[in-house]
């Protein structure tokens, strides 16, 4: 009997039918994507880490390594399982060609490596150790990607041949984000490089116990071992690096997903209410003659639960292919993962807790029939609050014209009704709006302020050489004399001690300077000016478990000095732990020095850039959109494509909503439409009656959506953001995409919607409807 | 009398290939001030007539003049603004808007033309207090009875001055108090000097009409013109012409 139900039910409603499943099948393949991709992701990492055998703790360092020291260390740790000392032959750009382009723009350190004997293994595509031949190399698969580089290309190292055996994932420097490459080439091959590159170690441990990493880092720090570089990694920072990209798309994925399930709910919410309220009578008389309430209840329920059966295992099943397009880049850096049935299994899962919430929806609005008296409903067939529903603006004293006069109207009494429709594009320009004012952080200039480094036009990175301080001083006289430059602030980062309680001390890398003269943004407090003040980045104020205005003590030239925070900032390079100090220091190792450049207006960045590439070759030279590209590209462009689809989602959105909608409306205003054009009104009259009606809802909603994008959006960006460690962002929103593409994109939907929904009142038969 | 609506030819059929025929060819002619009504049995086609007449309906064929205009060739924006400013109707369900007052049910037609709120309505506080409405305008429809909203409905109908007004079963839901009430507002509307073409079964509503024109299986069958005003013998003349033609 309920097949026979449901099945008239559904052939009388197929419009509303299929934009209920519509929904309710997007909802359930966001969220089985999302969590099939996060097990996917999660595997591959595994996966990876496992070939790989992917150090617990890795240290750079550039300079000479005491070996019988580091050898006693690690006798001193029965808890560490292996080790080694990892040549990284480091090689300028410009020396690096790949059929005659050069890596001369490129902001990475390339490093040339031979394959690792027990750990560290840098695997080919199919997660196998990479063997190369003599006069084999194998490129980063970053480089693969930008370049668009093949197997069989040729590459010129320093003028010697090679030739493009392969692609190398590497488990610690995949990642855009991580500023070294390695490429993989014979050791033979490695040794007639090494007169031209600086040689700098990968001071590499794997422990028994992976939760002694903390201690192992305590130790290592508190003895001094070589550390000049950037700050160690453990494990659980490089699992962070390699999936950032791909988590913030599925987390992405999950909200949107989220508020696709809460527009179901508003759909199945509004469907049903109309459905009582066109079936008020008969709902009467079921209960009239004795039908218990469940059974009614089954009975409205029923269609519910096959369209959202129907819907979320197409849901399920199209997340399977969605899957497939959005893990490419996670099988290509990470490898495929063997998670087996898992992602379908928790893909399933979503799936089916998407099902189990809209059935309990459903079930908690149906459950309202119970309050229906049999007997109101047989004596005045609809639903008793109607009546009455006389609202104190009126027409008689009015001077609006007639239609619009109805439209306003209609929305004050019928304002339960429109909320839905309300609520529904809000939660569309918000999903419109959010991405991509997510993605425009990314793609906006004043990013760069949270790369520690303020708004600069270029910058000089001065590292792996002997007399640092001495060259970087040669560039800025240089500097100091050309024209074209605004100002130039020299910034040198040398490495400290912070005294802790017990006795030991913790590293900490500080950047010494003018940090005035091209400031960064400082999300509390400001730069360090005085001698006793210091800048700390949010994590690294986190980890220190310092405020604003505490004092935090350092061993500058041998005795204890005491600063106070001046300024906390949100800085995402060196994993994030940077600091800023105005003191001078004539002790400490210097890790490398950067100056940052500011061009005068109408100087091309680009033309500079060139320029000083030639005349400073010892040195890597960028700018602002270079480094962001090659740091950022890939976070980016994983947004961007969120950013997209959840731009269309919401279109589609507002479109078969409003369609559904008003449809609906149409229905159930038949009568009263018959009325208006029996006494006069045109067609054009009656349709504009509702086509303003979705504008004023319309405006409303962009009203609310867009002050929800930047109160809560703001929020949750930010939110979404840090949990990425990029801490302190603020939301930009792109004023052409808000105020001009966004409300004009929503407004063509609802428009085309709201025609079409009630394009049936010029073909209203007035003789059929008046005659009932 | 002058002609003020007719129609020639009008054939109309209903059903999946129009394969049951209402109207059957009926040529019709209401003058100006006229009072007319229609008659006949139920499916006798007289209120598809109406609504053809009206332009509420189209007609598969024949033409339909009003004041000299064929309204089978206007279109629909012609159509409805000489349903707003020429016509007026009266339906035997209320038809009015559920969630506006009385007051402004009977404004609305005329309110998309922008004229002078206050004096519209002022006329149509004073239609209803004509028609027995007095301090009802700001009532919601369901809290006065049939026969006011009938009234109301009347009121409605009259606001733009029409020419001609459409009655379908005025009386038909209404109880025979109200229906009384209701056929004495028509015949007043009637010596006003607006045209007036209705359509009932009841033969004591048909008796207040100056030409009843009776119908059967979609023509006019037959035709009577009240030569006295006395309503009993209307109605027995009528009695007698339906016995003839049943």
């Amino acid at each position: 009997m309920y097949f026979k139900l449901i099945a008239n039910d559904i052939k009388n409603s197929r419009l509303i039918s299929t934009t209920v499943v519509v929904f309710i099948f997007a909802a359930s393949m966001l969220m089985a994507a999302a969590a099939g991709i996060g097990v996917r992701l999660a595997s591959s990492i595994e996966n990876l880490f496992d070939q790989a055998k992917t150090p617990h703790y890795m240290q750079m360092h550039a300079g000479e390594i005491d070996r019988f020291r580091l050898g006693r260390f690690v006798q001193d740790h029965p808890d560490i399982e292996e080790y080694l000392v990892a040549e990284f032959l480091n090689i300028e750009g410009t020396q690096i060609q790949f059929d005659g382009r050069s890596l001369a723009d490129s902001v990475q350190d390339n490093g040339f490596v031979a394959q690792n004997e027990s750990f560290d293994f840098l695997l080919d595509l199919e997660n196998r150790p990479i063997v190369a031949l003599p006069g084999e190399i194998y490129v980063p698969i970053y480089y693969m990607k930008s370049l668009g580089l093949s197997v069989g290309d040729k590459a010129k190292i320093a003028g010697r041949e090679f030739t493009v055996a392969g692609f190398v994932r590497d488990s610690q420097m995949n990642a855009g984000l991580v500023s070294s490459k390695r490429f993989v080439v014979h050791e033979t091959d490695l040794q007639s490089l090494e007169p031209i590159g600086i040689p700098e170690y990968l001071i590499e441990f794997r422990l028994n116990d992976l939760s002694q990493i903390a201690q192992l880092e305590s130790d290592y720090i508190n003895q001094g071992l070589e550390s000049n570089g950037p700050s160690a990694i453990t494990y659980a920072l490089f699992r962070l690096i390699n999936m950032i990209a791909d988590a913030m798309m599925i987390a992405v994925l999950a909200i949107v997903g989220l508020l696709v399930i809460l527009i179901s709910f508003l759909c199945v919410r509004f469907t049903l209410l109309a459905k009582i309220e066109d079936e008020y009578k008969e709902i009467g008389i079921l209960k009239a003659v004795g039908i218990p309430q469940r059974n009614i209840r089954r009975i409205y329920l029923a269609k519910y639960l096959f369209l959202a059966g129907i819907a979320c295992a197409l849901g399920f099943l199209a997340a399977q292919f969605l899957q497939s397009f959005l893990v490419q880049n996670i099988e290509l850096y990470m490898g495929k993962s063997d998670a087996g049935a898992v992602p379908e299994l928790l893909g399933a899962a979503a799936s089916l807790v998407v099902f189990l919430m809209i059935y309990a929806y459903a079930n908690g609005i149906v459950k309202g029939f119970d309050k229906i008296s049999a007997a109101d409903a047989l004596r005045f067939g609809v639903p008793s609050e109607k009546d009455g529903r006389l609202s104190k603006f009126q027409l008689a004293p009015s001077s609006l014209p007639g239609s619009f006069f109805l439209s306003v109207h209609e929305l004050i009494v019928s304002k339960k009704v429109y909320v839905t429709m309300l609520a529904v594009l809000v939660v569309c320009v918000f999903i419109a709006t959010l991405p991509a004012d997510m993605h425009h952080t990314f793609a906006d200039r004043s990013f760069i302020g949270y790369l520690g480094l303020g708004d600069y036009d270029l910058r000089i990175d001065i590292a792996q050489m002997d007399d640092i301080v001495e060259r970087a001083e040669k560039i800025m006289d240089e500097l100091d004399a050309d024209s074209d430059i605004a100002s130039a602030n020299l910034l040198i980062s040398k490495v400290f001690d912070v005294p802790l309680g017990s006795g030991a001390a913790q590293k900490i890398k500080i950047e010494l300077g003018d940090h005035q003269l091209i400031p960064v943004n400082y999300t509390r407090g400001a730069a360090p000016t005085a001698e006793n003040e210091i800048a700390l980045s949010e994590l690294n104020a986190q980890d220190l478990g310092k405020k604003l205005g505490d004092h935090i003590g350092l061993i500058v030239d041998g005795r204890y000095r005491s600063f106070i925070v001046s300024g906390l900032y949100s800085d995402i390079t060196n994993g994030g732990k940077t600091a800023k100090a105005a003191f001078e220091s004539e002790s400490g190792a210097v890790l490398w020095a950067v100056i940052v450049i500011r061009l005068t207006d109408g100087v091309l960045p680009e033309e500079k850039l060139s320029a000083y590439r030639e005349r400073f070759g010892d040195v890597k030279i960028s700018d602002v959109n270079g480094y962001v590209d090659q740091t950022f590209g890939g976070t980016k462009e994983a947004i961007g494509k969120v950013a997209l689809i959840s731009s269309l989602l919401a279109l589609v959105i507002a479109f078969t909503l409003t369609l559904l909608f008003m449809r609906m409306l149409y229905f159930k205003d038949k009568k009263q439409i018959a009325v208006l054009k029996a006494v006069g009104f045109r067609n054009a009259d009656i349709n504009l009656q509702y086509v303003l009606r979705a504008m004023i809802v319309l405006l409303l909603s962009l009203l609310i959506g867009m002050a929800c994008t930047r109160t809560v959006g703001r929020s949750l960006g930010t939110l979404i953001l840090s949990i990425f460690n990029i801490s302190g962002v603020r939301l930009l929103g792109s004023a052409a995409i808000r105020y001009f593409i966004a409300p004009i994109s929503i407004g063509i939907s609802v428009a085309f919607g709201t025609i079409l929904g009630v394009r049936g009142i010029v073909h209203l038969k007035i003789s059929e409807l008046i005659k009932e | 009398m002058k002609k003020l609506l007719s129609g020639s030819e009008i054939t109309m059929s209903f059903g999946k290939d129009k394969t049951t025929k209402v109207l059957k060819g009926v040529d019709i002619a209401v003058g100006e001030g006229e009072f007319v009504a229609l008659m006949g049995a139920s499916g006798s086609g007289k209120s598809t007539l109406l609504y053809i007449l009206s332009s509420i309906e189209t007609a598969d064929e024949g033409r339909v003049f009003f004041d000299g205009i064929e309204i089978s060739k206007l279109n629909e924006r012609e159509l409805a603004d000489l349903r707003r400013k020429e016509f007026g109707f009266v339906f035997q369900q209320p038809t009015m808007l559920k969630n506006l007052n009385l007051l402004d049910n009977i404004i609305l037609p005329a309110a998309n033309d922008q004229r002078d709120r206050k004096a519209l309505a002022e006329r149509a506080l004073e239609l209803m207090a004509k028609t027995g409405l007095e301090g009802l305008e700001g009532r919601g429809i369901t809290e006065v009875s049939g026969g006011q909203l009938q009234r109301a409905g009347i009121c409605r109908a009259v606001l733009n001055h029409p020419k001609i007004i459409f009655a379908d079963e005025p009386t038909g839901a209404l109880d025979s108090k109200s229906g009384v009430e209701v056929m004495k507002l028509m015949t007043s509307l009637h010596r006003e000097g607006i045209a007036i073409l209705l359509v009932t079964h009841d033969i004591k509503v048909a008796g207040a009409a100056q030409r009843v024109l009776v119908m059967k299986d979609g023509e006019i069958q037959g035709e009577i013109r009240f030569e006295t005003d006395d309503i009993e013998k209307r109605e027995r003349a009528l009695a007698e012409l339906l016995r003839n033609k049943p």
